[in-house]
């Protein structure tokens, strides 16, 4: 299957007559019908935060009743579709009559969404596109609520043949130890790696302690002759990269 | 409460709804990312596809178009054609947008709740939805920035049950605490007694029990401000 449209935009090209028959006739019938036939066609991504939860809802409790009241909920109590996705377990079974669906059904609809992101880069060259590399990392750490660390395991051709989750912070710093980020480089057989970590606080200026860590994980990774490709630090809706501020 | 269910034991049958709950138990327990990727799409389909094994035909979508996000991505005739009822076409179509509105900054930041001002304000919206009879838990960093907002923990013992704050405290490199109590059914001074050894349990800890609030009609009641904590 042939994707040139291989982002987020309308890649749904096979409707059939059907629905273009229906979406014609949309266009004078309620308008409250739309929202199903967009997301079925895979045109989901025009619709808001508020519509999208009410159809997730409906698919995941398998009912129309109460579905209103609860997406609007999510959304009053989360923001976002996206927040409520990358709320923890406990934070969701804080909200009433969730029952015992929806909470599993958005921790597999979160990892799914995921893999999408992760699908996105491209296979030859993952820093080929920049955009594409940062919106997955954003997906994977921008909402979390502890500093978490992650490395993407390049090679020579610097596609990904892994991608792991690494130590989680304290309060001052995250703890990363050179010589265990060179041993995984080297078990991997990488050749260069991609270093992320977040900012909880939404302000990605890289601490003194970040910097320090990053040279000493150069330094070690320098001995085994394994690359540090970039270093991101992921904020709300910011980043830096350690590269392009010539930290590396 | 609205949230639990008469205890039915799912998981022990054989058939497919026995198998559905476990792995929707396996989800809440361990999480879905180490899912192999058919089982991820066998699971999005029990949304869409109710009571069959849904195993077979997460594994024969994926062989046919190559790749779980494929079948995210293809065409809705495809999918028709493959078998699935529009109703599972939509669950597919989910991941796709759920990718962009995660790749996408957040609107609204974490609040800080520095004062009783920003504290009330941020109830507000903390009560939609909320479950009469809760203890609920405001986990702050140093500078008072929320870090969780989550039920407390289920527990025997009061001691047990702190044991599980500050464990959960601990992992969220939380420094401070406020609780909040939704509309409890007890008087203010039936809690002071919980809400003191919470307090006293947090200290070793260097975690700092700010206070703990009553909510029903009307503001929020502040504990310490009472005198009961």
């Amino acid at each position: 299957m042939n994707s040139e449209t291989s982002g987020f935009s309308d890649a749904m090209v096979g409707l059939s007559s059907g629905d273009l028959r229906q979406i014609a006739a949309m266009t004078e019938s309620s308008p409250g019908l739309e929202p199903p036939l967009a997301l079925l066609t895979g045109r989901g991504r025009h619709l808001d935060d508020a519509t999208l939860l009410h159809l997730m809802t409906v698919l995941f409790t398998g009912r129309e009743a109460g579905s209103g009241e609860l997406s609007h909920t999510l959304l009053a109590r989360f923001g976002s579709l996206g927040a409520v996705l990358s709320a923890s377990n406990r934070e969701l079974e804080s909200v009433n009559d969730m029952g015992t669906h929806m909470v599993p059904m958005i921790r597999l609809l979160q990892e799914a969404a995921l893999r999408y992101n992760r699908a996105r880069l491209p296979p030859e060259d993952v820093l080929d596109s920049e955009q594409k590399l940062l919106d997955y990392l954003t997906a994977r750490l921008a909402r979390e609520n502890i500093e978490q660390f992650r490395i993407l395991f390049l090679n020579d051709k610097n596609s990904l043949i892994a991608d792991e989750a690494q130590a989680r912070g304290t309060v001052n710093h995250t703890p990363v130890y050179p010589r265990e980020v060179a041993r995984r480089a080297v078990e991997i057989g990488a050749s260069a790696l991609v270093l992320v970590h977040n900012h909880p606080s939404g302000d990605p200026t890289p601490s003194e302690a970040d910097i320090q860590m990053t040279m000493q994980v150069q330094a070690a990774l320098d001995v085994v002759g394994v690359t540090i490709a970039d270093h991101f630090i992921i904020g709300n809706g910011r980043h830096t990269s350690f590269r392009r501020n010539n930290l590396l | 409460m609205a949230n639990t269910y008469p205890r039915i034991d799912l998981t022990r049958g054989t058939g497919p709804q026995g198998h559905r709950a476990r792995m929707r138990a396996r989800v809440l327990n361990t999480g879905a990312s180490t899912l192999a990727d058919y089982e991820i799409l066998e699971m999005l389909l029990f949304a869409g596809v109710p009571r069959k094994d849904t195993k077979p035909l997460a594994k024969g979508l994926i062989g046919h178009f190559g790749s779980l996000v494929e079948v995210f991505r293809a065409p809705t005739q495809a999918l028709r054609a493959a078998g699935l009822k529009d109703d599972a076409i939509r669950v597919l179509r989910l991941p796709g947008v759920a990718a962009e509105r995660l790749a996408s900054s957040e609107q609204r930041e974490r609040p800080t709740l520095g004062n009783w001002d920003q504290l009330v304000t941020y109830l507000d919206q903390a009560l939609e939805g909320g479950i009469s009879g809760q203890l609920r838990l405001l986990y702050l960093d140093n500078r008072n920035r929320l870090l969780a907002d989550e039920t407390a923990p289920d527990a025997d013992t009061p001691t047990e049950r702190n044991r599980a704050i500050a464990i959960r405290a601990l992992a969220l490199h939380a420094t401070a605490l406020i609780g909040f109590y939704v509309r409890p059914t007890e008087r203010p001074a039936d809690l002071s007694q919980a809400a003191r050894q919470l307090d006293f349990a947090m200290r070793p800890l260097s975690i700092t029990l700010h206070d703990v609030l009553i909510t029903g009609e009307g503001p929020p009641s502040s504990m310490r401000q009472g005198g009961l904590l």
